[in-house]
């Protein structure tokens, strides 16, 4: 007898803690096919993938989903509960930062019957949580969770760090899309990624700005925050910095170019306030909803490109009260862009020569030991560079590797090499390799950086080579440029 | 009667064997080293003391050849003798660590080492194919042992004590195993080689050092020191493109490009990156950098191995599509980064509130362990390879390779191995300019605080002057460091 009441007990608090509204009224199953490019032969993609996860229905227009889940997509399958037929869809927007993505149904007939679901930011540290799990047959099981941390993170393939909250649970598989519930049945975040009995979720606020944005006419994205901070616990930096005991902050760190703000921050400048909050000497506020947190979140939790941020700097011995102008967040602002999602790499193939431009997921393509494996030079000139934006230089262009011809004889030991000039053009984009070219020369001549060798083609003798070259090693397409 | 003259052909044959080998037996000794070498990455402290044995062959009283590797870092030296239980101390005499080949000699009872010993000759390069033995004291066991095998390579290739350059080596079948280094390799008595390095990749491949090199250093040390083998400091890239040839207007089927030219080398100022060697001293230069001997194609670097320290060599070039001749001084020079290993000497550091900087080099890369080539900081790793074509701000690249843990340098353990850029707004070019840096801002009234800025890092090092003095007392007491550099 007592068994029985404490299983109708437990199921009645399971209905209660997605109570509200029936999840099945606004939950629906996204299939995203996708296919992503081989870094190594441009031209080819990888085998077909197939995932399936939740999306979020927000109106009658489109679904809120993981950007994670429709990364490299081909192809959005949707799927109502309990319903059989597939509705085409397809990514409306991503933004990969936030790890956010919006879905729409080609046929708008597919939100008949279904409702929007309540969001909210009602959650706290040690709060009971209930995470919503697509089953392999299409079903959703439910899973009890407890918040544990509050914290500021970077959101898989982002480098901007949001709010983020993680919760203990005692579900196996997960981390794509998950949906999580406070004990009122009310959505406060979606999950991204799947630890050891924990998962991560990106919160309502970080939603609710990204929703909003999206409703305006121009998507401007999150503001840009990847502040590197300086922890200042040496005192004998703080005494050469003239600050005193009664202040704490934290160093900004002194990027020359591109960093976010860097005409606003100059060298040995020290954060002392953002928002009227005190920021710690480890670079942490004291926020009453979030505990003690990065100073980053910010920029970012309810404010948008181009708004204001009231902060504190010491400057040269002097406090400085200063109004900082929220910057967008722009990858493009990459000298070596982090990841490449969605997007073919850019490459040339002439006379044998595969060049293309330096990015994070080449050097990735050295494996998760990329630091210590990949060729020293490139290592280099990511740590260098991945955050600047020279005047002269825009992006860093190699000669990836030789596939040999008679046309290449005496270059084919070449790779990895960073190309300076093309035909006397200097080489600061795949574009200029593009441009140099097409210049009329009789001879084509490739320069490199740090030696005085040089690749050399008879112009006239390199163009009947190309096709043969394609042919010999199935390229497809001797040049892609992403518009 | 026939049956008779084969009797006899085979006791000859047995009894001439017995005493051609009882004649290099006498040639060939044991030698026991104790070295103790200093720590790349802490160079205040040594390392334990080791024991290691190896072989070598008397040439002529006074002339006991072996590996450089056996006796490095000598602390106590013993040679014992064919049948003869009684060790004798003895020196070094000339080391040659780019070439591996040290000569020592007895110093104690020298008389009654040198009666009974046999003097072996100097034999001639041995052909490919031909037998070849080698004789020495190698593990597994304790008495002389003798092998035999075929020279099956002969080219250029690493020296493995040194590390990075490379010279003339034979390949061997005939078993080289540990011990056997600096002994004799022989071919119908007469010396051919040092055995010196073995392969772990293959099976049965060792190598020894040929009579080219061997005889490179003995002319060398006649001089009354060694010098080393000269280098000329270019890189090039091979010329097999045809068109690279046409555009560069070199008509000639050989010759090799020059990527980089390293300064103040002999090659500085002298060559250009982009010209065209043709020739050295006469001899064709072919497209892939080897050129003909009579041992078959080797690696250009055997003209430079023909040359000593002081030599001029004439090199055929072409500049800018015209054909010109230049003669190179082979100077002797130190490179900014060591990428040889070294020895018998001590590592340079400069220790100032717990931070100490040393020169970069091979040795402290390698403190890293065997993998250091990936394990180490890629600001490192990126200097020890690309150095030489990239920087002229700089000489030498300093690193900061310990904290020692202080309350002076607390919060800043982070910059361990790392490479340092400026001192108080300062380049900073070499190792002696740092150590003057330091010396002239200690006693400069107007400086409160050092600042060292790291390269990669975004905030600096702050040392505050009025605490300098207790925290280096302090700091030296408390890591029982004998003293707080070693400098020039």
């Amino acid at each position: 007898m007592i068994k029985k009441t404490f299983i109708i007990l437990l199921i009645i608090i399971m209905n209660f803690s997605i109570e509200g509204a029936d999840p099945e009224n606004f939950i629906v199953e996204i299939k995203s096919i996708s296919q992503s490019y081989l870094e190594y032969i441009p031209w080819q993609r990888t085998s077909v993938r197939n995932r399936s996860g939740n999306g979020v229905v927000i109106n009658n227009e489109y679904v809120l989903t993981t950007a994670d889940l429709i990364k490299n997509n081909v192809l959005v399958e949707l799927k109502k509960q309990g319903k059989n037929n597939v509705w085409e869809g397809y990514v409306l927007h991503a933004d990969y930062d936030a790890g956010l993505a919006l879905v729409k149904p080609v046929n708008d007939e597919f939100f008949e019957g279904l409702e929007v679901p309540e969001f909210s930011s009602n959650y706290s540290k040690g709060s009971p949580l209930t995470i919503g799990r697509r089953l392999s047959d299409g079903r959703l099981a439910y899973h009890q969770a407890a918040l544990t941390e509050i914290d500021a993170r970077s959101i898989l393939y982002g480098s901007n760090i949001y709010l983020a909250l993680k919760a203990n649970t005692m579900m196996q598989r997960g981390g794509n899309s998950e949906i999580a519930f406070n004990n009122k049945g009310e959505i406060i975040g979606l999950c991204y990624s799947f630890g050891d009995n924990e998962v991560n979720i990106i919160p309502y606020e970080t939603i609710e700005n990204y929703i909003n944005n999206y409703s305006t006419d121009e998507y401007s994205g999150f503001p840009a925050n990847y502040l590197k901070k300086l922890p200042l616990n040496d005192d004998n930096l703080r005494d050469f910095l003239e600050l005193t005991d009664d202040k704490t902050g934290v160093m900004i760190a002194n990027y020359n170019m591109g960093m976010p703000y860097s005409e606003f921050f100059k060298k040995y400048d020290v954060l002392l306030k953002v928002e009227g909050y005190d920021v710690d000497n480890s670079g942490l506020i004291k926020s009453d909803k979030f505990g003690r947190i990065d100073f980053n979140i910010l920029f970012n939790i309810d404010k948008q490109p181009g708004d204001f941020l009231n902060v504190e700097i010491f400057r040269d011995g002097k406090v400085l009260n200063e109004k900082l102008k929220l910057d967008k967040f722009n990858k493009d602002d990459y000298l070596i862009p982090d990841h490449i999602l969605d997007e073919r790499p850019d490459f040339i193939v002439y006379g044998g020569l595969l060049m293309s431009e330096l990015t994070k997921s080449f050097l990735q393509e050295w494996g998760s030991e990329w630091v210590k494996r990949a060729p020293v030079k490139l290592v280099k000139k990511y740590s260098d560079y991945f955050m600047r934006k020279s005047d002269t230089k825009d992006n860093i262009v190699i000669l990836r590797e030789v596939f040999a011809h008679d046309i290449n004889r005496g270059y084919q030991n070449l790779s990895y090499m960073i190309i300076s000039k093309v035909n006397d053009v200097p080489v600061s984009h795949l574009k200029d390799v593009k441009k140099a070219l097409n210049k009329n020369v009789e001879y084509d001549v490739i320069e490199f950086e740090n030696t005085a060798f040089k690749v050399v083609f008879k112009r006239d003798e390199v163009l009947k080579s190309n096709y043969n070259i394609e042919k010999i090693y199935s390229i497809t397409e001797s040049q892609y440029f992403s518009e | 009667m026939k049956k008779l003259f084969l009797g006899v052909f085979i006791i000859l044959f047995i009894f001439s064997i017995n005493a051609l080998d009882n004649d290099l037996a006498y040639a060939t000794v044991k030698i026991f080293n104790q070295s103790q070498s200093n720590v790349a990455y802490t160079p205040w402290e040594m390392t334990g003391v080791r024991g290691a044995t190896g072989s070598g062959v008397v040439i002529d009283k006074g002339v006991i050849l072996t590996n450089a590797h056996v006796v490095a870092d000598s602390r106590f030296l013993t040679i014992q003798k064919y049948d003869d239980p009684k060790k004798y101390q003895a020196e070094v005499i000339y080391a040659g660590h780019d070439c591996d080949v040290a000569l020592i000699d007895v110093v104690e009872n020298r008389d009654e080492f040198y009666d009974g010993v046999t003097y072996m000759e100097l034999g001639e390069m041995p052909q490919l194919r031909a037998k070849v033995n080698t004789i020495g004291y190698p593990t597994g066991g304790n008495k002389l042992s003798i092998t035999e095998g075929v020279v099956s390579r002969i080219e250029y290739q690493t020296y493995s004590h040194d590390g990075f350059r490379r010279h003339l080596a034979v390949q061997t079948d005939a078993a080289i195993n540990p011990g056997n280094s600096g002994g004799p390799v022989v071919k119908n008595g007469k010396l051919v080689g040092l055995a010196f390095q073995g392969s772990t990749r293959g099976q049965n491949i060792g190598y020894f050092i040929p009579l080219f090199v061997i005889k490179h250093f003995l002319e060398d040390i006649e001089t009354g020191e060694y010098n080393g083998f000269p280098m000329a400091g270019f890189s090039y890239e091979e010329l097999r493109s045809p068109t690279l040839r046409k555009y560069l207007n070199v008509s000639e089927d050989y010759g090799i490009y020059v990527k980089n030219v390293v300064k103040n080398t002999p090659a500085y100022e002298k060559l250009k990156p982009g010209d065209v060697i043709l020739k050295i001293d006469g001899n064709k230069i072919e497209e892939d950098g080897t050129v003909k001997t009579e041992w078959g194609y080797l690696n250009k670097l055997h003209l430079l191995d023909s040359k000593h320290i002081g030599d001029e060599a004439v090199y055929t070039i072409i500049r800018n599509g015209r054909k010109k001749e230049v003669t190179l001084n082979y100077f002797h020079w130190e490179p900014s980064i060591n990428r040889s290993s070294l020895y018998d000497r001590n590592f340079l550091y400069y220790t100032i509130a717990g931070y100490v900087f040393t020169p970069l080099s091979r040795d402290y890369l390698e403190s890293w362990g065997s993998e250091w080539f990936r394990d180490a900081d890629f600001h490192q790793r990126y200097y020890y390879y690309e150095f030489e074509d990239i920087d002229d701000k700089r000489d030498e690249i300093i690193v900061l390779s310990k904290v020692l843990p202080d309350p002076v340098n607390m919060y800043t353990r982070e910059f361990e191995n790392s490479v340092i850029e400026k001192i108080n707004g300062r380049n900073i070019r070499h190792f002696n300019e740092l150590v003057t840096r330091f010396e002239n801002l200690k006693v400069k009234d107007d400086v409160d605080f050092i600042h060292i800025e790291i390269e990669g890092a975004d905030k600096p090092i702050i040392i505050p002057k009025d605490e300098l003095e207790q925290a280096d007392l302090r700091i030296k007491e408390n890591y029982n460091l004998p003293s707080l550099r070693r400098v020039k």
